[in-house]
């Protein structure tokens, strides 16, 4: 239904976990949501058409809408969790390297802004193996930022455009970002964020620490990085306790909400039609 | 006193055209069975079906009925002979010798006739007690004006109650409206039951302290589930709202009051033409089945009545109770058989009060959880299940106290399918908050239930036409039509919808509406950004086309100039390899020309 159901490819996974076409999925009554965050799955001033029917991922986000006065909501699982059973790790798994870090990304409408070296430079004291760092396309394209991890002597990555209005996804986006995370030890990032939860999912030790930099227009209705510090303080920091973590990990990404094929495509109305 | 034909004798008071309308008991029947002590002299004050009159008249000869009805009284002494004395004529022209039992279980409403003086709910209390012995067992109904369903009735009061108030009957500040002041009223000591409908009685202690999902609060939800009466709003909601406050006592249709008596059971619920009764112990309930011979419902008869023998569920056989059926799937048909009803049942609540509290906190993975476990319980069977009769303790399951079975074995999946409609249409119907979309309600959700209990979904099928109907509608065909001969046979189908029913009806069309209508708005918003998509690419094409007309005219002109026919010859000079050669061979055909 809308053009964000797409990002990353996420409807597209959801429907070949369904039994359906992964590069032309069907069209998905509701919104889906794309990326973890604190508030009720979406950014603060996301429009929705009357009655719409929302996908989170866990159940705190509907909590949140239901008190923003949201109705219609269902928990299913984040797309990620369905990748993950759609790709198993092979039997034998390469052995884990090193720390996947991802910088905490702008979007279109927004740039970050920060001391990207003293950043360098804590990551450098901290983490024992190599790095691997990962932009979004917003920070791989803009040299200026690009160019201090690369100097740095980082391996950097971007996984591709979510994209927009249909245009320009790249449909495995999170295949290519699972398949990294599976290579290495670590995951870090300098905000608690999606790439966290699906790093410790995919069987990385987490780490969130460093300058959390700033992000053009940020919108702290939610209660920023205050609030994620009282709610989730085991995501947090250089170590963290694992089990703790996986299990904020399963919460968050709704790992007891997944559903059977079946069951996903009775809820997405998914029904064969003539 | 004067006589009339067929031994009727007439007091002051009667009434003549009139009848008074009443209903086969069998809950009341049983509990007078245990209640009316033998061969004492016996007075029933009252219209009461010809069903409690053979049930007093089992224990004793000397038996008198008081009716104010003429009709009703003749019909009565044609009915039942010389082993019935039959008076017509009002409680207060009544004179007579104190009697040992005092029947009123249709209570002090109907006693009295339009020539009668005007006689609060008090005073025909004394007028009764005037008639009773000074140890006499006192039997006395009364309508509960508290009730939940006189609360939810949704017509005035001057509605309610038909042509026998000539006189405002129920307005009467003398008349109790609760237990206490039932008790309080009355001048002897007396055990209170709370009476559902005349279907169910909860002894008033034991209904106290029922909570919802426990077997009293499920027993007079269905109950009043099964009364005809036009209400504002459901009543199984206030039922467990009241159990939950310790007030089931409070709300029954009306109470019972037993006086003199010896010990009876803390529970007699009708089902079909059964009654079951059950104690309370330390663990659960200990159960019995009264069961009757197989009759057709038809008008009671003038046979001389015999004892109804109590007997222990276990014990009682499938021919006991071959009564009410009704047709399922396969042609066959369900009837209660009491041997199936365990003769003890633990306490616990239901199933379904858990499955309702988890659909309400939209609590999916709990509720599938529940779903799994039930799934590998449930085993083939006569019985045809439902979760409001399994009981769960948050580990174990059990059978409750329904009886109604098939013919045959039902497979495990068409059981689980019975469950799980009878379940959606309860959870649907009473408006119950859930968390599935309205597109996924019926056949879908039923099936998608049923893949939580580990039944195979169907496989897909491509649909043949927009009328397809999806595979889902033929797997849980079965259980549909078990859960539909279920409720014909519990009476629990009403035809009259409440107001806030109909009320969230309008809503949910209008509702509907608003979101068909930001439905459309979002397709047609998904249809702008693929709109825009496409002229993205239109554009690109655009663009491309360009590229390649401008490059195809160059391409041409260049081909046609005489520097790439120069270019050409040279290129092509330039292919030979070995100049000597091809030099000799055009020399060589030079020559032959």
């Amino acid at each position: 239904m809308h053009h964000h159901n797409h990002y990353y490819g996420q409807t597209h996974i959801l429907s070949r976990y369904a039994g359906f076409d992964f590069d032309h999925p069907p069209r998905l009554r509701g919104y889906l949501q794309h990326g973890w965050n604190i508030g009720c799955g979406w950014n603060p001033v996301h429009e929705f058409y009357d009655g719409a029917w929302r996908f989170t991922w866990s159940d705190a986000p509907r909590r949140r809408g239901h008190a923003l006065g949201r109705r219609n909501y269902h928990s299913i699982g984040a797309p990620f969790l369905y990748l993950m059973e759609l790709e198993p790790e092979p039997e034998e798994p390469v052995e884990r390297e090193g720390t996947l870090w991802f910088l905490f990304h702008g979007w279109e409408g927004g740039k970050i802004h920060g001391d990207h070296q003293r950043l360098i430079d804590e990551i450098r004291e901290t983490e024992p193996g190599p790095v691997t760092f990962s932009l979004y396309y917003t920070e791989y394209d803009r040299p200026e930022v690009r160019g201090f991890y690369e100097d740095a002597g980082f391996r950097v990555v971007s996984f591709g455009r979510r994209g927009f209005s249909y245009e320009g996804t790249d449909r495995r986006f999170l295949f290519k970002q699972l398949a990294e995370l599976r290579k290495h030890k670590r995951v870090a990032a300098n905000r608690l964020s999606t790439a966290i939860f699906y790093g410790v999912a995919a069987g990385c030790e987490p780490a969130v620490y460093g300058d959390p930099m700033e992000m053009d227009g940020e919108n702290p209705l939610f209660g920023g990085q205050s609030r994620i510090e009282r709610l989730w303080p085991e995501m947090l920091g250089k170590t963290v306790d694992l089990e703790a973590a996986r299990a904020t990990t399963d919460l968050e990404l709704g790992k007891p909400w997944m559903m059977p094929p079946a069951e996903l495509r009775s809820l997405f109305d998914w029904r064969e039609r003539v | 006193m004067s006589e009339l034909a067929a031994g009727v004798q007439v007091v002051r008071g009667e009434m003549q055209p009139w009848t008074d309308h009443t209903t086969p008991r069998p809950a009341l029947a049983a509990l007078l069975t245990d209640v009316v002590p033998a061969n004492r002299r016996t007075l029933i004050l009252g219209p009461h079906a010809p069903q409690l009159i053979e049930s007093v008249l089992a224990h004793s000869a000397d038996v008198t009925i008081l009716v104010r009805s003429v009709a009703d009284a003749q019909q009565l002494g044609e009915d039942f002979g010389p082993c019935l004395q039959v008076i017509a004529g009002a409680l207060d022209g009544l004179q007579s010798e104190p009697y040992d039992v005092i029947i009123a279980s249709d209570g002090l409403d109907r006693v009295l006739g339009y020539d009668s003086a005007d006689l609060s709910w008090t005073a025909r209390l004394a007028a009764l007690a005037a008639l009773a012995a000074p140890d006499a067992v006192v039997v006395l109904g009364l309508e509960n004006e508290f009730s939940l369903l006189n609360l939810l009735d949704s017509r005035p009061a001057d509605e309610r109650h038909g042509d026998d108030e000539w006189r405002p009957l129920h307005d009467d500040p003398t008349r109790p409206v609760s237990v206490d002041q039932l008790k309080s009223a009355l001048p002897w000591t007396s055990e209170v039951y709370a009476d559902f409908g005349s279907r169910t009685f909860v002894r008033a202690d034991v209904a106290a302290t029922a909570r919802p999902g426990e077997l009293p609060t499920r027993l007079a939800g269905a109950a009043l589930e099964s009364v005809d009466v036009p209400l504002l709003s459901p009543a199984a909601e206030g039922v467990d709202t009241a159990a939950r406050a310790g007030l089931l006592a409070a709300i029954p249709t009306g109470w019972l009051a037993i006086a003199g008596a010896g010990a009876t059971h803390d529970v007699y619920a009708q089902s079909a033409d059964v009654v079951l009764t059950a104690d309370q112990t330390l663990t659960g309930w200990d159960t019995t089945i009264t069961g009757e011979p197989p009759a057709p419902a038809a008008a009671p008869t003038a046979t001389a009545p015999t004892a109804t023998a109590p007997t222990t569920a276990a014990a009682a056989t499938t021919a006991a109770a071959a009564t009410t059926t009704a047709p399922t799937a396969d042609g066959g048909s369900l009837f209660f058989d009491p041997s199936v009803v365990p003769s003890t049942v633990p306490s616990g609540v239901s199933v379904e009060s858990v499955l309702f509290r988890l659909a309400a906190a939209e609590d999916v993975p709990a509720f599938r959880k529940l779903a799994a476990d039930l799934g590998d319980w449930v085993t083939e069977s006569r019985l045809v299940l439902r979760w409001d009769d399994v009981i769960y303790d948050g580990d174990s399951f059990a059978y409750g106290v329904s009886g109604w079975v098939a013919e045959d074995p039902i497979e495990k999946e068409d059981l689980l399918a019975a469950a799980w409609a009878r379940f959606h249409d309860r959870l649907i119907g009473q408006r119950r908050r859930h968390p599935w979309p309205p597109w996924m309600l019926g056949d879908d959700l039923i099936s998608a239930w049923l893949g939580m209990s580990g039944v195979e979904p169907p496989e897909q099928t491509p649909a043949t036409s927009p009328d397809s109907l999806p595979a889902t509608t033929e797997q849980v065909a079965c259980g549909k039509e078990l859960a539909a001969a279920l409720d014909v046979v519990l009476e629990t189908s009403t035809t009259i919808v409440d107001v806030r029913t109909t009320l969230a009806e309008a809503e949910e069309a209008k509702q509907e509406l608003f979101e068909l209508k930001g439905h459309v708005y979002g397709l047609e918003r998904t249809l702008g950004f693929r709109n825009k998509a496409m002229k993205t690419r239109e554009n690109r094409i655009r663009e491309l086309r360009g590229q390649l007309q401008r490059l195809t005219t160059a391409h041409e002109r260049i081909r046609g100039s005489r520097t790439y026919a120069v270019s050409r010859v040279i290129f092509h000079a330039a292919q030979v390899r070995k100049p000597k050669v091809v030099a000799r061979k055009l020399a060589r055909r030079i020559r032959q020309r």
